[in-house]
Order: structure tokens, then C-alpha cells, then sequence
């Protein structure tokens, strides 16, 4: 409250002078993020190519209600949940530990579960992959030839989605290899378009 | 005087025949009619009570509650629940109950708490009917969408009390497939009238603990068209510090505000929720219901369900004529206000209110089928991009322009206006954008604010923002869009701009 306080003076008296903002406003400019982002990957969204940069201090756990439950938790009992959990999905930091190290740790000790990196969008939210890709097919494909084209690349239909033709929900296993497969097909010309089922970051408000 | 006496005397005799007296805390529903409870100014409230008097209560009217889940079996909740139609993400069952749905049941009973039954509070529209979906639960893509579509005939409203991270000041889009399913709700939805979106607009105002001011129009999916974007007064009628601005406001609702009184509804059954233990909270006494809900959260439900009451008035209505409907007939709240100001449709429009807060009883008489005609067809003309490549001076005042001329448009009225631009500007928070629009109109896109983490960049270098505040206007003319850099240190170029405008004729 104070320090937003002190932002907003600093930024009214800006608007009342009518000139240079700039002390105002540069000094009160939050800090970068404290680890650098420095590994990036495309994804394409519709028409758009889009980027996201791989966090290396967090992973994303999916169905674990429970935290006592985790496997995370389990392989790393230090780690923390970081803002972004919800529901049934954890956001982990496991505190000096890489992400990569710790989803390999985490995936030998419970092949079973559902395991993410975590990437920042550019905007403010983290993403994760929860497994599974949106593929939009050509309008005039048919329900089989859909089908056909999944099973030739070694995937099932997960389920339709009803917002428009021909789209669908197509299975994969979670992690790097649904950006992969959903890049992969997009850059195919066999779709119009393929992106990750991504989990995304919100809030309630 | 004379009139206005007989006035109240027509209000009192009506106030007996509704029977809201029987919900025990319908008393302290300040939102739905505001007697002055605790300090509050009497008549900052929705004004539902002479809707709900003409027999009109949401009856046939379908809201579904998009958020954490849903608890349909509590006490005043389950009588309007829509049995088998509910849908839960983690285990596809239809009930959407879920791990922890503290939001989502309070949300619910702000708009349709059942009335009448002798049991805690009363909904805006106490007898439509509720559904839950809860993507919140795991918030994938394809949840996302599914929930913007599913019964897409039988829902009229989706309501959402959520969205991006607030308080980060971050530019955070919505995702195409979002979309997608939200033009498909608008064209397919309600058997081609069109599913109602409203979206909380957004609680990074410059409330308590907030550190970045966000606005409205950094939010994608806030700043959609085809999502009515709901702000929050408190109980006199003055913005909630928290309630984003934006030029894309629509109308908004009570909620908490200066005064501090927060929303009563629904919560939990028992000791979960936001109501766990009264003994020191000074939370009621019953802990299934609440007095602390808060937020945009609350302030959206309220329009969800004062809309609801203006479909069962109306159900031929569309989308777009109900948003019209909502903007006619809204109140001029904090009228001294010095954002205010009439547009060239004659709307009265701020970037504090939208329109102004919603008035249920005027958009109800508004919206009657015997004098409201539905609008013509919506027409959209997008304009070329125009290149602009000038870098824009970093010395916190020197604006850098750019001029389209709009010519043969063939949008009479627009109903909304969506404006690109680009930059390669590393900190756009150092940034003040206003558009003017042939009438003079002024609509304030960015405003300078900081981000968190420092990371205040567009997303690939572009943005989409949107503005309500040229309802009514004609697109034809000069369209102007303004840029300052109103701090030193991060330079950039506004490199180019396009408009997309949606309306109709006439």
C-alpha cells in the first residue's frame, strides 16, 4: 500500500507538472526478473508465431489436490508452491535445484504423474504443458479422414472441441514433446493450424 | 415536489409486494437496494426491486458460472441449479463442485441466490437458472474454450470473474482458440442471438496492496468485444480503488468500495469458504453465507444477473442489442467526475465507468418488446495498416501522431473499435496512447504505469485495444492516435497502426 502510494504521487505529480515524467516513472520501474530467461521456444497461435522463454527454477505438477500427495513434493520435500498454483495444478520451485534436474528426479520416482517445465509468456503469466494439442483440421476433412490423418502420426483423438469445424483436442504425453508435436504439425501444411494445450496462469478477481 | 411525493408513495406500496423479507439477509444486500445501510448512499444499487415487482425475475433465463466450480448443493443455490447441465473438468462429471469453490459459489449466489425461501440472500435474478463450469480447476486452453461454448443453446449468460494475473501492469492476450470459441458463442449461442459474455474488467486499480496499475485494455480477454468488460462502485457510488479503468469499460455494478462494506451471498456450507469462523470476523453468525465478497469478481455477477432479468423481458433480444440496452440505460454515477463526457452517439461515457452503472429497472422498460426494435445487421470495416516507423521522443511530452482517414465504411453507428498498433518500445508502461476520433471523442488506450518484474513489453511487439467509448458514432473521418513517452531511459518507434470497427448502418 505505501510503496503503491508513493508510485501514484510520483505519477500524478507528473500529470499535474505536464513535463518529464521521467525521474518519476524510471525510478519506480520494477527490477528483471531475478534469473534470467534466456532459453526460448515458438508456438504458434492461429496465424501468430508467438515466443515463450523456459523458467529454469519451476515446475508444474498437474492433478495432486493434495499437497501431501505430490510427487514433487516427495523427490524435493523443500520445495514451494509458487503463485500460479490453482485447482489441480502446482507450480513448484524447488529452491537450488534446476527444473531439468528436477523433472528427471521427479519422473524416476513417479513415472506415473504429470510433469511440466514452466515458461513465462511475454506477458505476466506462467505456462505450462499439461499434455495434449489443438489441432484446427480443414473444414472439409471428414470425421474419418481426421481419424485416419491422427492414427498415421502415432496420436488419438482426445475429443472435439464444439467452437468452429473441425477442431479438435489430440493426445500427447505432457511436457516439451506436446509444443514439439503441436510445432511439428503445424509447420506440416497438413492442418491450418496446431498449438499446445496449454495450462495458462489466471486468477479469480 | 408534488410529483416526486407521489413517487415515493407509489415505490413504498410497491416495496410491500415482493417477498424478498423472507431471505433473513436480504436486508443487508446493499447491491441489490441500498437504504443507506452502514453510511451507504441511498440508491447506489442496481434497482432491481421494481423488476422484480413486475414479476420478472430471471424465470427461463440460463447463467452459467465459469470459475472454480460451483457448490449446487447449497441451501440457496440448489433450488435454481439446472440439474444434469453443470459440467466438471477433472472428472466429467456434471457436478462442478470441485476442490475449493469458494468463488465460484459466492459469484453464484450474487447473481442467483434463490429468493423467497426463508434462507440467507436473494440473487439479482433470484429465479434464473444456474449452471457451473469449473476450468479454473485446471485452466487449459481446451477448458478455456469449451467453457466459453458448452449448451451454447441453452446458456444466455456466461459470467467470468477471472482472468489474467492482476496488479502486474503486464499486457497478457488472450489465445486465438479463446477467441474463437467466443465468436462462436456470439454467432451460434442462444440459437443465433448470441451467449452474453461479461468479464470482471480487472481489480489493479490502485487498491491496497497493489504495486503496478493495470488498466482494463491490457487485459485480452477483458478487452474483447464480444465480453462486456464489468467495473465496481462501492456503495456511494464512486469507483472501487481497485476497479481497473479502461476504454473498454461497459458498465459497472456495487461491489466493495472506500466504504468498505463488502457484497453479501453465498459461501460455502459449513467452515470452509470465506466465512470459516465468525467468532472473530465479524462475518455472519451462519457460516453459509458471507459479507466479505469483494472485486470485480462480485460487481460481474450483479450484471449477470440484472441482464438475465433484461432477457426474460426480452428473450429475442441479441448480444449486441443488449449491450446497447445496457449502455442507454445506465446511470451517470459521481456525476462531478471530470472524466465524463457525452460522445458523438450522445452516449455519456468515462474511463472510470464505462457507460455508467447498470440500472435494471431502466434497461428492463428500455428493453420492452413492444417498443424495442433489435438492430440491423453488424457490419465491420477494417482499415489498412498504416505505417508510421517514427521514433517517438523520449522527453515525457512531445506527442507522435498518426492519421487515418476512414472513407466509405458503411458504419453508421459504431458498437465498438478495435485498434492495433505496434511498437518495438522495450517498456511501453512509459507510454500515454489516446485515439481521437473524427468527433472529437478521446480514448485514453495506455496510460504511463510500471510492470513487474520489469517486464513491460507487447507481447511480439503488438498490442490489440479496444474502446466502448465511440458507441453510436460514425467511423467516417479522421482517426488519430497519439503517443508519449513520458519517461526517459527506454526509447522505441511507433511503427504502425490499424482500426477495425464494428457497428452498423444506422
Amino acid at each position: 500500500m505505501f510503496l503503491k502510494s508513493i508510485g501514484l504521487l510520483l505519477l500524478l505529480s507528473t500529470f499535474v507538472s505536464g513535463v518529464h515524467a521521467d525521474d518519476a516513472l524510471s525510478k519506480s520501474k520494477g527490477k528483471k526478473a531475478s534469473t534470467p530467461l534466456t532459453v526460448s521456444y515458438r508456438w504458434y497461435d492461429g496465424d501468430s508465431e508467438h515466443t515463450v522463454w523456459l523458467n529454469p527454477d519451476l515446475v508444474a505438477e498437474f492433478s495432486t489436490p493434495k499437497v501431501d500427495k505430490s510427487a514433487v513434493k516427495r523427490a524435493y520435500p523443500n520445495a514451494v508452491p509458487e503463485r500460479g498454483s490453482r485447482g489441480l495444478t502446482r507450480i513448484w520451485r524447488l529452491g537450488g535445484i534446476g527444473a531439468s534436474e528436477g523433472l528427471q528426479k521427479t519422473r524416476m520416482m513417479s513415472p506415473d504423474g504429470m510433469y511440466s517445465p514452466v515458461f513465462n509468456d511475454g506477458g505476466t503469466r506462467k505456462r505450462a504443458l499439461p499434455g495434449g494439442i489443438i489441432v484446427y483440421f480443414k473444414p472439409d476433412w471428414t470425421a474419418s479422414q481426421i481419424s485416419a490423418w491422427t492414427a498415421s502420426q502415432g496420436l488419438s483423438i482426445m475429443n472435439k472441441l464444439e467452437i468452429g469445424l473441425n477442431i479438435y483436442v489430440l493426445k500427447t504425453a505432457p511436457g516439451l514433446v506436446a509444443l514439439e508435436t503441436a510445432n511439428r504439425i503445424h509447420k506440416s501444411g497438413d492442418v491450418i493450424s496446431a498449438q499446445p494445450n496449454w495450462w495458462v496462469e489466471v486468477s479469480t478477481r | 415536489m408534488g410529483s416526486a411525493n407521489i413517487a415515493n408513495i407509489t415505490v413504498s406500496c410497491v416495496l410491500n409486494t415482493f417477498t424478498t423479507g423472507s431471505d433473513p439477509l436480504f436486508a443487508n444486500q446493499w447491491h441489490l437496494k441500498n437504504t443507506g445501510q452502514d453510511g451507504g448512499t441511498v440508491g447506489e444499487d442496481v434497482n432491481v426491486v421494481p423488476v422484480w415487482n413486475s414479476n420478472i425475475m430471471g424465470a427461463g433465463v440460463r447463467i452459467a458460472i465459469v470459475d472454480d466450480g460451483l457448490e449446487i448443493a447449497h441451501e440457496d443455490i440448489s433450488p435454481n441449479v439446472v440439474l444434469g447441465q453443470s459440467y466438471n473438468y477433472v472428472n466429467g462429471t456434471t457436478n462442478p463442485t470441485g476442490s475449493d469453490p469458494s468463488h465460484g459459489t459466492a459469484v453464484g449466489g450474487v447473481a442467483a441466490a434463490r429468493d423467497s425461501n426463508g434462507l440467507g440472500v436473494a440473487g439479482a435474478a433470484p429465479r434464473a437458472g444456474l449452471v457451473g463450469y469449473n476450468p479454473l480447476e485446471i485452466h487449459t486452453s481446451a477448458n478455456e474454450a469449451d467453457a466459453m461454448t458448452r449448451n451454447a443453446a441453452a446458456v444466455s449468460i456466461s459470467n467470468n470473474s477471472w482472468g489474467a494475473n492482476d496488479d502486474t501492469g503486464g499486457y497478457n492476450a488472450s489465445d486465438a482458440t479463446w477467441r474463437t470459441a467466443i465468436n462462436t458463442g456470439l454467432t451460434t449461442g442462444r440459437n443465433g442471438k448470441g451467449i452474453v459474455y461479461t468479464w470482471a474488467a480487472g481489480n489493479g486499480g490502485e487498491g491496497a496492496g497493489s504495486l503496478h496499475v493495470d488498466n482494463s485494455n491490457y487485459d485480452g480477454q477483458a478487452n474483447y468485444r464480444g465480453v462486456l468488460a464489468i467495473c465496481a462502485v462501492g456503495d456511494d457510488g464512486v469507483r472501487a480503488s481497485y476497479s481497473e479503468r479502461g476504454a473498454n469499460l461497459w458498465v459497472c455494478t456495487p461491489s466493495e468500495g472506500r466504504g468498505g462494506h463488502g457484497i453479501t451471498t453465498t459461501d460455502r456450507t459449513g467452515t470452509a469458504g470465506y466465512n470459516p469462523d465468525p467468532t472473530n470476523s465479524g462475518d455472519y453468525s451462519n457460516r453459509n453465507y458471507t459479507n466479505t465478497f469483494s472485486g470485480t469478481s462480485s460487481a460481474t455477477p450483479l450484471a449477470s444477473g440484472m441482464i438475465a432479468l433484461v432477457l426474460e423481458a426480452n428473450p429475442n433480444l441479441t448480444w449486441r442489442d443488449l449491450r446497447i440496452i445496457l449502455a442507454q440505460s445506465a446511470r451517470k454515477n459521481d456525476p462531478f467526475d471530470p472524466d465524463w463526457v457525452v460522445n458523438g452517439g450522445g452516449f455519456n461515457v468515462n474511463h472510470n465507468y464505462g457507460f455508467g452503472v447498470a440500472n435494471a429497472n431502466a434497461a428492463v422498460e428500455l428493453a420492452n418488446p413492444n417498443t424495442w426494435m433489435n438492430i440491423g445487421p453488424e457490419i465491420t470495416f477494417a482499415t489498412p495498416t498504416a505505417t508510421v516507423n517514427t521514433p517517438i521522443p523520449d522527453d515525457g511530452g512531445t506527442a507522435t501522431s498518426s492519421t487515418i482517414a476512414v472513407a466509405g465504411s458503411g458504419v453508421g453507428k459504431i458498437e465498438s473499435v478495435e485498434i492495433v498498433f505496434n511498437t518495438n518500445h522495450p517498456y511501453v508502461g512509459d507510454l500515454d496512447i489516446t485515439l481521437t476520433a473524427p468527433f472529437g471523442t478521446v480514448s485514453r488506450l495506455n496510460e504511463p504505469h510500471t510492470c513487474g518484474d520489469g517486464e513491460c513489453s507487447l507481447p511480439g511487439g503488438t498490442w490489440r485495444y479496444s474502446s466502448a467509448r465511440h458507441l453510436g458514432e460514425a467511423a467516417n473521418g479522421p482517426w488519430t492516435l497519439t503517443v508519449k513517452d513520458m519517461a526517459t531511459g527506454d526509447t522505441g518507434t511507433f511503427t504502425s497502426w490499424q482500426m477495425t470497427f464494428y457497428g452498423r448502418a444506422n
